[in-house]
């Protein structure tokens, strides 16, 4: 340490001998930076390495970053301002890659999105191997994505990854053999926090199509024990879960994942209805909450009806939007009718609120729900060609609509979107991950 | 008192029953430097100073604070908050510690692995290649560090 002019006129006893800085103070200072230097720094000395990889570390270092994000949120409750968590997360696909190349690299990157100021865009490699040629992003917690290739029975084969692009590590997780005569057709990411846990929920549907009366089955991961775990799903007697929308990912609200599915109900004779599959992270439960009154009895697939679950300013929501055509002098114009309904208490059917009906541009496809209620849509843009309707290639606006206000705003994005969620630095997985870093 | 080892000897004193007629006590605090101790000093009044002033405006509080903290680290010296840390550590004063530890992570953030043993008086114990291998991995890292 340096000396000052004072000290050198001290007899030697009297100059202060220990200025080295306790590690505990040290590892106050560590848990306030950001993520790169944080790895740069483990090559500092050795217990500053096995320090920063500390799981204990790791968890003060996330909960030191809620704590900045959730005081800038609770100081902004602008709209307008800068600071927010939303963003919209595109990974490039096999096809994808080839088609569009990115401009800064060759090399795959994933990229994120703010959802409210499009100029903060991060981009994120994706590390060489990690394999994966048509990933979802099934969810995102604490900077933590998980990634699932569902594979096409062929070439690619089916996977999972926990990917933190902050510290470009991954973990694959373990497969599993006992629901191979099953099909792979949806999939959940939770965390939960009272035990600091990261779980996967896969769901399964028979592959034969002569079973006459199909029944889904599950496994959970749990990150902690890194292993899976068969569940039964038991709703209430003679109902069971017949098909899950194919490729959907659950929406995490009130500690349970959420899946739209269809049950079968009945003894002998067996009557379809759709309804919501809800998974209890705590004590690895399913179990069902009604759809608002009417909407069981609709079918679970339709070119012009898209139903979806989302999280409304908190709450389970079910939006559905129904493009229609009508004819203005000899232009057919698209729209399409919106309806938001919000779950006032979670678990009570009772407190479904139709909360907004309101008739927008036509849909493509819907992301999800800002903070602040704004819905993430990608708008059609169809012209004709001949008879039909063609969808315009490499269409991608997305934007941004409130449905009080029904004002819009084009978000300016690249890419389709794979998912709108939170996301964050973080050292998450940094003592599990097993994948090189790219 | 926000100088919790300070409050700590005067509660020490009562349970000792000695009573000072005195208004003015000597406090031995060895581990304390005068020039970190004033600056202590005078962050602590002025803290007292603008809570007092914006009563129950909390938003107003930290505002006020944090434009103070911006000057108040214009005028100290890098190798000065080590200084700074260890006696607010020492004499428990919490709003300081943080202030100080989060002005430090703000300076050494874009720093260089050298930088940061220098400052905190360390030195490299691994063992012969481990770091290289560490540094290979964590390439990344590395990019766009400052100079020194």
């Amino acid at each position: 340490m340096q000396e000052t002019g004072e000290h050198r006129s001290l007899p030697p006893f009297l100059r202060r001998r220990n200025t080295d800085v306790p590690i505990d103070i040290a590892l106050n200072i560590l848990a306030r930076l950001p993520v790169k230097p944080l790895m740069r720094f483990r090559c500092v000395c050795k217990s500053w390495d096995s320090s920063i990889t500390n799981p204990n570390f790791i968890s003060t270092h996330l909960n030191n970053n809620k704590i900045i994000i959730n005081n800038n949120n609770n100081n902004n409750m602008n709209k307008d301002d800068d600071d927010d968590r939303g963003y919209l997360l595109h990974m490039p696909n096999v096809i994808t890659r080839t088609m569009y190349s990115s401009s800064s690299s060759s090399n795959p990157v994933c990229t994120v999105v703010c959802d409210r100021t499009f100029n903060r865009i991060s981009e994120h490699p994706i590390p060489s191997d990690l394999l994966i040629n048509f990933a979802e992003i099934v969810g995102s917690f604490n900077g933590l994505l998980c990634l699932a290739e569902y594979g096409n029975g062929a070439t690619y084969e089916e996977v999972i990854y926990l990917w933190n692009p902050s510290i470009r590590k991954f973990k694959r997780l373990p497969r599993t053999w006992w629901l191979s005569q099953y099909d792979w057709d949806a999939t959940g990411f939770a965390y939960h926090s009272e035990r600091d846990d990261y779980k996967v929920v896969k769901i399964y549907s028979p592959s034969s199509n002569r079973i006459k009366r199909p029944e889904v089955e599950a496994e959970v991961y749990s990150l902690s024990s890194d292993s899976w775990t068969r569940v039964g799903i038991s709703l209430r007697p003679n109902v069971v879960v017949s098909k899950v929308k194919d490729y959907s990912s659950a929406s995490f609200v009130n500690g349970a994942l959420h899946w739209l599915v269809s049950v079968s109900e009945g003894e002998v004779e067996f009557q379809n209805r759709k309804t919501i599959l809800s998974f209890d992270v705590d004590d690895d439960k399913f179990g069902e909450i009604a759809l608002p009154g009417g909407h069981g009895l609709k079918p679970l697939h339709s070119e012009r009806y898209k139903e979806n679950l989302a999280v409304f300013k908190g709450k389970l929501a079910f939006i559905t939007f129904e493009n229609r055509e009508f004819v203005y002098f000899r232009d057919s114009i698209g729209s399409c009718q919106c309806v938001i309904w919000v779950m006032e208490e979670y678990g009570v059917c009772e407190s479904w609120n139709k909360l907004f009906s309101v008739r927008l541009g036509e849909v493509e496809s819907f992301f999800g729900c800002t903070r602040f209620g704004e819905l993430l849509v990608q708008k059609a843009f169809k012209f004709k060609y001949g008879a039909s309707d063609v969808l315009r290639l490499n269409n991608c606006v997305i934007v941004s609509l409130d449905p009080e206000t029904l004002h819009e705003k084009d978000l300016g994005v690249q890419h389709l979107p794979n998912i709108a969620t939170t996301f964050e630095e973080s050292l998450v997985i940094l003592d599990r991950a097993d994948g090189r870093s790219g | 008192m926000k100088f919790c080892a300070v409050k700590q000897y005067f509660d020490d004193e009562n349970n000792n029953n000695i009573t000072s007629g005195a208004s003015t006590t000597m406090i031995p605090l060895p581990n304390v430097e005068s020039h970190p101790l004033a600056i202590l000093i005078t962050y602590c009044k002025k803290h007292l100073k603008i809570k007092a002033n914006n009563a129950d405006n909390k938003k107003e509080t930290e505002k006020e604070m944090e434009q103070y903290e911006q000057e108040l680290l214009k005028k100290v010296m890098p190798q000065e908050l080590t200084e700074l840390i260890l006696a607010a550590n020492y004499l428990n004063f919490k709003e300081a510690l943080d202030f100080f530890c989060r002005a430090v992570a703000s300076a050494i953030q874009n720093k260089s692995i050298e930088f940061v043993r220098k400052f905190f008086g360390l030195e490299s114990d691994f063992e012969l290649g481990e770091e290289e291998k560490l540094r290979e991995e964590f390439a990344w890292s590395f990019e766009g560090v400052d100079e020194d």
